[in-house]
């Protein structure tokens, strides 16, 4: 049984209207990826997250919750849990992912920055400032919501004398680059993926210790939404990755299910281990880009099918230890 | 000149028998269609060979098949931007409803999802008013809009939520809904094809009735993808949603 919808989008539009994310976290949480990186702050160039991977580990958190909530007579009381999230931030409460889950996810935007740096790209970060995109409240239709957000992170760009935002994940590009022009009245923000940017400038590293195969999962978003196709493969192929391409791949790549994650779990996992299968029939290592296709479909895989996002294979580091960070 | 090309196309017939491929070699023009090569093997190769088609112009959505894993009209994919000489093309039925025979399934469960909304048939949003005459004429169709929709079930069939939710209503579905909802909107006529079929509050417990589809949608575009007449399925979902919201649902 799913949670009751209106409620639960309520929760979401109301958290990103009054806290500036669907799930509120504490600033400090958000950025402590950043911790020893030396970027500085603001510019007119900056590297934005949006918070999505720092947000992983709280999304599967509530996601356990909501599925057991999901199957008791306590989900009765979402309309309750919906009142009293509008006086106290309900995710603080309930969602407390341990620091090694957060570390886990925290790995991919600080990889991300060392690519860039090496490549020689200069770019500053918004800190506290990098808010979230408001893409999940977006896909639900909770659109006041979503214009009023989109106008306070237009505000900040500005603030902060912002011309151009490197993104990390196709989500908040979407948002970024396709869907806020349309809120944002003179809304002129060059918005590009690192993938891109990357792949433009070439990869600065030398090739990736691990050589094997790998089948790539391409996200919904950044293949049929952005149309971000060959960057990421020029980008492995740099790294000395064989390729593989699953018969669902490119503009025809088959979803995670991540989408319906937050309101019907069930049928998320499975479209996810059907995704996980079409995968595995390719290559036992696969690399995805996006958070929550990481996040989906590495609960669908168990240990079936390994996982990493992509920036965990451009650093080059061993992926039989979990990934590295680019020292 | 002309390719030699192998067509695997799927047999299955209500005898007992287990489902198979069986395969034809074909000498084709590689600007030919796959509905021609499918022609051809009934024609020459064997006459209990089942498929469905009727135009030949992807005017009709009949001859919906998977060519080599997607989801495509056979009568507008030419040959050669699916292989090259001496190459294998599969044909295979559409995903996500049973197969009759062949590559023929039973299309019910796709029009009884489309049975769901007080349906318009193929009739434009916006009624224009001819001012030489003073008659209501019909507006040329939009594009990407639901009214250019030839009911191929090829979304139906690409689908992933549809694959995991046999209650799904489907991407034509919803399209048609969202489209709806729009007309409603705009034409208080009572000769109007949404008064015909029950008006606006009729129109509004459908959509309730779906809301668990329209919520489950993954806006994977998928649809859009392999939709022949290019319909902007998602953007109608996004404002089935909107709409959701708005009633209080």
């Amino acid at each position: 049984m799913a949670l009751p919808v209106g409620d639960v989008v309520a929760i979401l539009a109301d958290n990103l209207r009054l806290r500036g994310s669907v799930l509120p976290i504490p600033p400090r949480r958000a950025t402590a990826w950043t911790r020893g990186l030396g970027i500085s702050r603001g510019g007119e160039t900056v590297l934005y997250t949006g918070g999505m991977y720092q947000l992983i580990p709280y999304i599967e958190r509530l996601v356990r919750l909501e599925q057991r909530l999901g199957n008791s007579r306590l989900a009765s009381l979402t309309g309750l849990a919906r009142k009293a999230n509008r006086f106290v931030n309900g995710v603080s409460l309930v969602a407390r992912p341990s620091a090694a889950e957060c570390r886990e996810y925290d790995r991919i935007p600080a990889n991300v920055a060392r690519l860039l740096q090496r490549a020689g790209i200069k770019f500053g970060y918004l800190y506290e400032g990098d808010l979230y995109s408001g893409a999940l409240v977006h896909d639900l239709g909770a659109d006041e919501a979503v214009a009023v957000h989109a106008r306070r992170v237009a505000s900040v760009f500005r603030k902060h004398g912002v011309r151009e935002v490197i993104t990390i994940d196709p989500h908040t590009t979407n948002m970024l680059r396709s869907v806020y022009p349309r809120l944002v009245p003179n809304y002129h923000v060059r918005v590009r993926s690192y993938l891109e940017v990357l792949a433009e400038r070439g990869l600065p590293l030398s090739p990736a210790r691990s050589d094997g195969r790998v089948v790539i999962h391409d996200s919904c978003v950044y293949a049929r939404y952005e149309g971000i196709l060959e960057a990421p493969r020029r980008l492995l192929a740099f790294a000395g990755l064989e390729v593989k391409e699953p018969q669902l791949s490119g503009v025809d790549t088959w979803c995670c299910g991540g989408p319906a994650e937050a309101l019907f779990p069930a049928k998320a996992a499975g479209v996810a281990a059907r995704r996980v299968a079409q995968l595995q029939a390719v290559a036992p290592d696969c690399v995805t880009m996006c958070p929550i296709c990481l996040v989906n479909l590495r609960k669908a895989a168990g240990d079936k099918l390994r996982l990493q996002d992509i920036s965990q294979y451009l650093v080059g580091e061993s992926l039989s230890s979990g990934g590295g960070v680019l020292k | 000149m002309d390719w030699h090309v192998t067509f695997r196309v799927f047999r299955y017939k209500q005898d007992g028998q287990p489902p198979g491929w069986q395969e034809f070699v074909l000498e084709v023009r590689p600007t030919d269609y796959v509905v021609d090569a499918l022609e051809r093997i009934w024609a020459e190769h064997d006459r209990s060979f089942i498929f469905r088609h009727a135009c030949h112009h992807a005017a009709c959505g009949a001859c919906g098949v998977r060519i080599n894993g997607h989801e495509h009209l056979a009568c507008n994919t030419r040959i050669d931007t699916q292989v090259s000489d001496g190459g294998v093309v599969t044909v295979e039925p559409l995903q996500n409803l049973p197969v009759l025979s062949d590559l023929v399934v039973n299309p019910a469960l796709f029009y009884e999802r489309m049975e769901l909304i007080p349906f318009i048939g193929l009739q434009p949003a916006d009624p224009i008013i001819d001012e030489r005459t003073g008659e209501t004429g019909l507006a040329s169709v939009p594009p990407h809009q639901f009214a250019n929709c030839i009911e191929c079930a090829l979304c139906f069939s690409t689908c992933p939520a549809r694959a995991v939710d046999s209650d799904f209503a489907g991407p034509a579905a919803l399209a048609a809904m969202s489209q709806m909802l729009g007309a409603s909107r705009r034409d208080g006529d009572p000769r109007s094809p949404l008064e015909q079929a029950g008006g606006r509050n009729a129109l509004r417990w459908r959509i309730r009735a779906a809301s668990e589809s329209v919520f489950s949608c993954l806006l994977c575009q998928a649809c859009e993808v392999c939709c022949p007449r290019d319909v902007h399925i998602t953007e109608g979902v996004h404002s089935l949603r909107r709409f959701l919201l708005k009633e209080g649902w």
